[in-house]
């Protein structure tokens, strides 16, 4: 599995650039080391709404990618510890009033909460919410669903405050990641489980060998999804398309010609 | 890094309940029987059951629990892939949404997007229709067929909510309603205490015990469900056996030879109320949906016909089926009890 990190400030990311050997790529702006990648979201939902399409871009490959946004929270100070960490379960947007549902699918050991997702920060009021406030969670969840399905979107929140802070600058942001940073890892083995990943029939290079062969005999439009169709029934009944090879050697000089070799590959995939 | 293995979470730890729900019994009654769930409460469960981007096959890992309050229509007619048994008044109904087990050939994967098991609490308001609709039936001097079990496995549900009893109760009360359970399920021994009565039937789909391990994922063995079969025959329940879908593979005919044979050896005729026989067969805008997910099953991968957008076995296959089940049950039952669905 592929882990793609989300930190909302430097000093968020740090102890995890950090515990992973992670290098900053001046192409993509991500820190990468092997599986594992981090990326600098911003503060705010409308800051990381905007820089989150600069990674959708970059046309990563999600089928295999874990989303895990770390970062620092205000608390409930009935109901959270500063220092702790949360796996959250429900995230809520205060402005849009939205709902959204992280699937935890994995065993964790982290005790589990609601997260609310506010526009500013909150410094004097903590009674309103239920649980953990931060700034981009809902924003997150939002931009990156429609690439990742929920299952593998993990929020992972530290308490930092009890949203009675007034000078933010005041939080040790990297002391406490840093103290949880095991954690993180455990979490990180957790989802290494290939079961997460999309499944598969047809892999990238005999989709493409099957896109070159559709031009060279100019297949239909119709014609080259039954192709894509029939060779996944095959890969998965016989174990490989190989053997298709051979059916397009040779280069038709007419539709006539074209149907008739389409008609002979459909019999050789169909049996 | 370490590459973990079975590191899903167990079935119902974590349980959503919508807001509106938190006032019925069934809601307590559940989440009182997984106390160690983690309650997240929802505004609407629709939002979250049917959300894009969730992967069915991956969710039956770890299947959550939403409860849920149904909004109307609380009764459905019964549809042409559904056998009607020869009830006039043929309808269904969704207590549940979705099913523990994991059948490769079962609809419920196209029908939704998600694994999670949607149960409706508001038990009242479903008997208050069917109640309704006993009344002003398209045919008044016929019973009424429900078919409570049909997007579910609701037996397989009894340990865990006695919802198959409380219908099973409410129907005793209604002269002209009959209930049909399906089932694959050996939990019968939970129903075993009620006095049987002849407007409920059970209906047990059997397999071969290779389709049991191949296709049938998380049912109980065959064996088991014979079991089943043969207490609720001796309580004096009406059955009715389903070999539904007979799954074509290499050597099908003799497995499923040999499933009839043990068949008419072990469960007594008397009290079979009829059998229905069908092969495979799924709406193609279903079928394609499944197919998209790329399952792990290989009957997405097979040569199919199309037949009135109903995705199925060819028909000499369907010949096949329907000759070995007719020369086979030939003398355990007659053929006018016999329903064969292709």
């Amino acid at each position: 599995m592929n882990f793609l990190f989300f930190t909302a400030l430097k000093v968020e990311a740090i102890p995890i650039i950090r515990r992973f050997n992670l290098k900053k790529d001046l192409k993509t702006q991500l820190f990468i080391y092997k599986n594992i990648s981090l990326f600098i979201t911003g503060v705010g939902k409308q800051k990381t709404k905007v820089r989150l399409k600069s990674i959708i871009d970059l046309k990563i490959n999600w089928d295999e990618t874990i989303l895990i946004n770390v970062g620092i929270a205000g608390g409930d100070i009935n109901k959270t510890k500063i220092g702790s960490i949360y796996f959250i379960n429900k995230i809520i947007d205060e402005e849009t009033g939205n709902i959204f549902l992280p699937d935890p699918l994995i065993k964790h050991n982290l005790e589990e909460i609601t997260l609310t997702t506010v526009l500013n920060s909150v410094s004097d009021d903590s009674s309103n919410y239920n649980g953990l406030v931060d700034m981009e969670a809902s924003a997150i969840f939002e931009s990156i669903s429609s690439y990742i399905p929920c299952h593998r979107l993990v929020f992972l929140k530290i308490v930092s405050d009890y949203m009675d802070i007034l000078d933010w600058k005041s939080i040790d942001a990297e002391s406490l990641i840093q103290e949880q940073i095991e954690n993180i890892y455990q979490v990180i083995n957790c989802y290494n489980n290939q079961n997460l990943s999309n499944r598969i029939i047809l892999n990238n290079l005999e989709i493409n060998l099957l896109k070159k062969y559709s031009e060279k005999f100019k297949l239909t439009k119709t014609q080259s999804l039954q192709l894509i169709s029939l060779s996944e029934n095959y890969k998965k009944n016989n174990g490989s398309i190989d053997g298709l090879e051979l059916y397009f050697k040779k280069i038709p000089k007419s539709k006539q010609e074209r149907n008739k070799g389409f008609d002979t590959i459909r019999k050789y995939l169909s049996t | 890094m370490i590459q973990s293995e079975n590191t899903f979470l167990p079935d119902f730890s974590h349980i959503y309940v919508e807001s509106e729900a938190k006032k019925y019994n069934l809601t307590r009654e559940c989440i009182d029987r997984f106390p160690k769930a983690t309650i997240v409460e929802i505004l609407d469960y629709k939002s979250f059951f049917n959300r894009k981007n969730q992967d069915f096959q991956t969710q039956k890992h770890s299947i959550k629990l939403i409860l849920a309050v149904k909004k109307p229509p609380f009764i459905y007619k019964g549809t042409d892939i559904l056998q009607d048994g020869g009830f006039r008044n043929f309808y269904y109904n969704t207590p549940i949404l979705n099913c523990l087990y994991n059948c490769d050939y079962c609809f419920l994967q196209g029908m939704y997007s998600s694994a999670n098991i949607v149960v409706f609490v508001n038990q009242n308001d479903m008997e208050t229709a069917v109640e309704k609709k006993l009344s002003d039936r398209l045919y008044p001097n016929d019973p009424l067929m429900l078919s409570i079990s049909y997007n579910t496995d609701l037996m397989a549900f009894e340990n865990i909510l006695p919802i198959t009893r409380s219908w099973i109760n409410f129907a005793n009360t209604k002269s002209d309603l009959r209930i049909e359970v399906r089932t694959k399920s050996a939990l019968f021994n939970s129903l075993s205490d009620l006095s049987p009565s002849e407007k409920i039937i059970f209906s047990w789909t059997l397999s071969p015990e290779r389709v049991v391990t191949n296709n049938e994922y998380n049912t109980p063995p065959l064996e088991r469900r014979i079991s089943a079969i043969q207490l609720a025959i001796k309580k004096g329940w009406q059955v009715r056996l389903c070999f539904d879908p007979v799954i074509i593979y290499d050597n099908w005919e003799q497995d499923y030879g040999d499933l009839l044979n043990k068949i008419i050896f072990s469960i007594d005729r008397k009290n079979i109320y009829d059998i229905t026989v069908g092969v495979f067969r799924m709406g193609q805008d279903y079928f394609q949906r499944v197919r998209k997910s790329y399952p792990d099953s290989l009957e997405y991968y097979k040569n199919y016909v199309v037949e009135d957008k109903i995705m199925t076995v060819a028909q000499d296959e369907r010949d096949a089926v329907k000759t070995l089940f007719t020369n086979k049950l030939r003398d355990y039952i007659s053929e006018d009890k016999i329903y064969f669905w292709m």
